[in-house]
């Protein structure tokens, strides 16, 4: 039995490999030129181009997807936050806050703009696409209060929210369907300009709007958020990263080569 | 008149008043569609309090007949009264290190760390299983690489033309097959609604045909 077809019967010594080449970059960091996609100069540049007096809606459903949506909604929000813009956020999931509260903390929010006048927290809102649909036809009619209780009529970046309208942009930091529900519902009935913040996996499906010019930008998981980081100056966890993702490919592809190597083997012996 | 009726004629009307409401501005419809919507969040709402009853009640009844597993839905009792307790007592501040500790080092770190391991079942998968065993399978295999390339900065570093090779594919590829695949989710979405509408899918209404 040669060592192809042992490692086939037993992959342990794969997991090895898999975690000293995921560990080692971390520890030795590997300094990798990173470009910077259309679908992110889109997202940076609208925000860029941004007014301080506009508002944007940051939306965000993570779950496990944290580890790529996190670094993405940090890099977004410190460029909002820089800019000036008026932030709302609107949490998409029950854990969310959560995150929102801890990114707050992380780039010191609450010291560098004023809650309720410069950015606001909207909380979680259940629903689905449904409340999404009456959030953009009737802001009041869904949501009164913030987070915190505080009464929204009474918060200056809030009290003449009428509908969707009255936001310059929507941004969804998501893996699941709810950025076809942002489309749906802000786009394509109002016009508002939505961007996509992605698990990457999902990339995919907002490809097809992008090129249409139905979003705007699009980030693109780990990768798309060292990007941001690298439009923003202030490199973070998708930048720190980026060595690992990218010996992890390799490794994906020495593996897929690997296993034709062994099934050529098989194949010729016979025995596939 | 029959229950099954009443539920037809209620998706009709409700389907009917919603199409009314996105396509045409009419402020009248736009008021009743906004009365639905807003009771669609409190039935949501509700809901995830029947939820969380409902995995509270699965788990206690699987503790006390000692079903398979029973000793993680201890975990999972434990886990969910203990979060509940402690979201009421911090109440809205979850910056309080009480809830961030409990939250940011076990519940996120677990399912962080359950992500990550599907990492080695991708290595093992690409080894093991993803192997050329015909031509459609190379093909696949091909573009999975080169789509790879498009994703990885280090394929840059390689060659410069890899991430543009990279880039074709996704594009050329697997762009146009999503286009296809959510066109063909669209009409058949549609399709799905005017049947429901028209009181043609009863499996909506409570599974009777």
């Amino acid at each position: 039995m040669s060592w192809l077809d042992k490692v086939t019967r037993d992959p342990r010594p794969l997991y090895i490999i898999t975690l000293i080449v995921l560990v080692f970059p971390l520890i030795n960091p590997i300094a990798l030129p990173i470009p910077i996609s259309d679908w992110t100069r889109g997202m940076y540049d609208f925000i860029e181009d941004m007014a301080p007096e506009e508002r944007i809606l940051l939306t965000g459903h993570w779950g496990y997807r944290y580890g790529e949506l996190y670094p993405q909604f940090l890099a977004v929000l410190e460029h909002c936050a820089r800019k000036g813009v008026k932030i709302v956020i609107l949490d998409g999931s029950p854990e969310t806050p959560t995150f929102t509260q801890a990114a707050f903390k992380e780039l010191s929010i609450p010291e560098r703009l004023e809650y309720g006048v410069d950015y606001i927290e909207l909380g979680y809102l259940p629903g689905g696409e449904v409340m999404i649909a009456g959030l953009c036809a009737n802001f009041y009619s869904i949501v009164q209060k913030d987070y915190f209780g505080n009464l929204l009529s009474e918060m200056e970046i809030t009290t003449d929210i009428k509908d969707i309208r009255d936001f310059a942009a929507v941004i969804v930091f998501t893996g699941s369907a709810d950025s076809q529900s942002w489309l749906n519902q802000a786009y394509a009935p109002y016009g508002v300009p939505v961007g996509h913040s992605l698990y990457a996996a999902k990339v995919v499906d907002s490809e097809a709007y992008f090129r249409a010019g139905a979003i705007f930008g699009i980030i693109n998981g780990l990768r798309g958020s060292a990007e941001y980081e690298l439009l923003i100056n202030r490199p973070g966890v998708g930048a720190s990263m980026m060595g690992s993702a990218s010996l992890v490919h390799l490794l994906v592809i020495f593996a897929l080569a690997l296993g034709a190597v062994a099934f050529l083997q098989q194949k010729m012996q016979g025995r596939a | 008149m029959e229950m099954r009726e009443i539920y037809v004629y209620a998706a009709f009307t409700m389907g009917v008043l919603g199409l009314l409401e996105y396509f045409f501005n009419v402020p009248f419809i736009g008021a009743i569609v906004g009365n639905f919507q807003n009771w669609i969040v409190i039935m949501s709402s509700v809901m995830l309090g029947m939820g969380a009853y409902n995995n509270l009640s699965f788990n206690i009844s699987k503790i006390k007949n000692k079903r398979r597993g029973w000793a993680y839905s201890i975990v999972c009792v434990v886990s969910f009264v203990l979060m509940m307790l402690l979201g009421l007592y911090v109440k809205l501040d979850i910056q309080r290190p009480e809830w961030f500790f409990w939250y940011n080092n076990i519940a996120t770190t677990a399912s962080s760390a359950l992500w990550a391991i599907a990492l080695f079942y991708i290595v093992s998968a690409a080894f093991r299983a993803m192997r050329p065993r015909n031509l459609d399978a190379a093909i696949l295999l091909m573009s999975a690489v080169l789509v790879i390339f498009n994703n990885a900065p280090v394929a840059g570093a390689i060659h410069p033309a890899l991430p543009a090779i990279g880039a074709w594919t996704f594009k050329l590829a697997a762009e146009t097959g999503m286009r296809a695949l959510l066109i063909g989710i669209a009409i058949g979405v549609t399709s799905l609604g005017l049947r429901v509408i028209m009181g043609r899918e009863k499996r909506a209404l409570g599974g009777f045909d």
